[in-house]
């Protein structure tokens, strides 16, 4: 007889906790697709700005604004010094 | 208690009742039975179709999109890559057109709330509200708990670099695939393959667990010999050359001479990638590729290099060019104006027709035209873009000798702006030719010979002449190096004959003369503002081009070249 009681323990005590071991596996899957998601979202966000950099850096845009608002030109030989270190024997 | 009372007991009848208890009993014994044989036959039975029937209900397979490989200039800088993104999509039967929060969700998508309204009142079935949706509005439209709502991962191709690339790189379309240039040739190493994953699902559509996880697998990246600093100089020389030339068109590339690789590859007009609604297939041509047309004079100095290879001229022979025309098979050719006596380094310097001409046909057909195969014209395309052309050389065979003539300087051939590059590295190597790559090059290249060396340095000061004073291209000079190149003026063809108001001008050329680290090829087509020679319209912009790329790649004036303190207000000339 406590032998049967105690197999019948023991089929509740597993099924608690399998109904235990179900919720964890859904709150650990729910927190998995949370940081996937915040994962992606910071991926998409570095390359965005990585885009933006480059869009704000490229030479064409760089040389209107140099141009446009600053007035710069472009170095020419004839401002440039050149200097020429002489081979020692 | 009468005997008749006790009779009348149930208890005292209870056998006569005994039969409907063992009936009750045997219903639940059948009763249990059959729940057990149920369970048995679920269990063990047809498995397959009730797990099949189970998994409609709460799986569902969910793609998970690859992401598109990233296309990398020869530095590393990124000139199209893939960045992920939200499409949402609505079922009507789960979210009604009355809901509440719709005008909050309209306002997130940028909708108006009365268009969404009516968009779900009349759909049957699921459909897409909005795509290219960041993830920040996905998960402020997500936090609103609206029904019915499904998001989906997606790529959109960005192209930091817009109009000065498009027309190499071109573009995907909404599936990710290459449509265009180079995201249509590499598209095979660029796609990725799409994984998937199988999520269980609860009734309101949420998912609470995942079954199998087939990961996506990402594209590769490729890295280009394109070099984006001096791919923005030549869109920029080639834009500003089409405008202020009134031009229909105009493209440059950029070759360094010592691997093949092809530094730039700019077209005008072109077209923004990232805003591509409404394309104009005339501005998503590569004209550097896809065009071919008829030299002109780009092409004297090869009749000339066969000829000195051949031991039939020297530099310093000379060729009566006067009256300034000559009749050939009853044909007459033209100089420009007459020249008079031409040594064959003048005939270059200036230009000339008929000094070409005459030299031409000292030269056996078959030499000639295998000289010009051997430099890659009329050959298939040098690069295997989308609708790279292979241009036209006809077989030596059917030449009589006005064709032979008239081919020398470039007119009765068709070629594209690239192969007129790739031909010009013959005289800024030794004499060989390497084939041309949009790859980076890593390992020495081995040329196949075209020419003799000794010719090949003859040419090369020959062309440096042409662009000294007394040459056709005086403009395409720059302040502190040696440059070499030769002009090219040709009448467009139409109707069968040539047009007298149609041009297409050109410069091909390469600095430092002495070494050659670039060779620059330039095409305007159709310049209607009043100049149309490649001396006026092309040979300026090669010299915007070569002199800003030599600065950009930090070379150092030629001690030879002797720079004086410039007079000119800064900004004027080159």
């Amino acid at each position: 007889m406590s032998r049967t009681w105690f197999l019948a323990l023991a089929v509740l005590a597993s099924s608690l906790a399998l109904v235990n071991a179900r919720y964890h596996e859904r709150r650990l899957f729910a927190q998995q697709q949370q940081l996937e998601r915040a994962s992606l979202k910071l991926s998409s966000d570095i390359q965005t700005l990585r885009v933006l950099l480059i869009e704000l850096r490229a030479p064409t845009r760089l040389d209107r604004v140099a141009k446009e608002q600053i007035g710069m030109v472009p170095i020419r030989p004839a401002e440039t010094l050149s200097f020429r270190l002489e081979e020692r024997p | 208690m009468s005997t008749r009372t006790l009779a009348a007991s149930s208890i005292l009848t209870w056998r006569a009742t005994a039969w409907r208890s063992r009936v009750v009993l045997m219903f639940l014994w059948g009763g249990l039975t059959a729940v057990m044989v149920k369970a048995f036959l679920l269990q063990h039975v047809h498995v397959e179709q009730w797990q099949k029937r189970a998994e409609v209900r709460y799986e569902r397979q969910r793609d998970l999109p690859a992401s598109r490989g990233r296309l990398l200039d020869r530095n590393g800088t990124v000139l199209a890559v893939s960045i992920p993104e939200m499409r949402v999509g609505v079922s009507p039967k789960l979210l009604s057109a009355d809901h509440p929060k719709l005008k909050q969700a309209a306002d997130i998508l940028g909708q108006p709330v009365a268009e969404l309204r009516s968009r779900i009142r009349s759909a049957k079935h699921f459909f897409y509200l909005a795509s290219g949706l960041d993830i920040d509005r996905a998960d402020r439209l997500k936090a609103l708990g609206l029904p019915g709502l499904e998001f989906d991962q997606e790529f959109r191709r960005h192209y930091p670099f817009g109009e000065a690339l498009s027309n190499v790189i071109g573009f995907t379309d909404l599936s990710d695939l290459g449509q265009e240039g180079l995201e249509r040739a590499m598209d095979r190493q660029l796609r990725g393959t799409a994984g998937a994953e199988r999520v269980l699902v609860d009734r309101r559509n949420q998912v609470f667990g995942a079954r199998q996880n087939d990961p996506a697998k990402p594209g590769e990246d490729v890295q280009l010999s394109i070099d984006a600093g001096l791919q923005s100089v030549a869109y920029q020389a080639a834009k500003a050359a089409m405008v202020s030339h009134k031009a229909k068109g105009a493209a440059a590339v950029v070759l360094d001479p010592r691997s093949g690789e092809v530094l730039a590859l700019a077209n005008a007009p072109s077209f923004d990638p990232n805003q591509r609604q409404r394309l104009d297939p005339n501005r998503v041509r590569n004209r550097a590729v896809a065009d071919s047309f008829e030299p002109g004079s780009t092409l004297k100095p090869f009749a000339i290099a066969t000829a000195m290879d051949a031991g039939l001229v020297r530099p310093n022979t000379t060729f009566q060019t006067a009256p300034g025309q000559m009749s050939i098979s009853g044909r007459v050719i033209r100089d420009s104006h007459a020249h008079g006596l031409l040594t064959v380094s003048e005939i270059l310097q200036k230009s000339s027709n008929i000094g070409t001409a005459q030299i031409a046909l000292r030269i056996p057909a078959q030499t000639l035209h295998e000289h010009y195969r051997a430099a890659g014209f009329g050959l298939g395309p040098p690069l295997s873009l989308p609708g790279a052309v292979a241009g036209r050389l006809r077989p030596w065979q059917s030449w009589v000798a006005i064709d032979q003539a008239t081919i020398s300087y470039g007119h009765g051939i068709a070629v594209s702006l690239v192969q007129l590059a790739r031909s010009y590295s013959v005289f800024a190597r030794e004499g060989d030719i390497v084939p041309v790559s949009l790859h980076p090059v890593s390992t020495p290249v081995v040329g196949s010979p075209v020419f003799s060396a000794r010719t090949a340095a003859a040419v090369r000061e020959m062309l440096e002449l042409a662009t000294g004073p007394g040459g056709t291209a005086p403009k395409a000079q720059i302040q502190g190096f040696r440059v070499a190149g030769k002009t090219g003026t040709a009448h467009k063809p139409e109707r069968g004959g040539y047009s007298k108001t149609r041009f297409i001008a050109s410069f091909v050329g390469f600095v430092p003369a002495d070494q050659p680290r670039l060779v620059i090829a330039v095409m305007i087509d159709e310049p209607s503002a009043g100049q149309h020679y490649g001396g006026d319209v092309a040979a300026p912009v090669f010299a915007q081009i070569a002199s800003e790329s030599l600065r950009r790649l930090q070379m150092s004036p030629n001690p030879s070249v002797r720079v004086l303190p410039s007079a000119l207000a800064l900004g004027e000339g080159t």
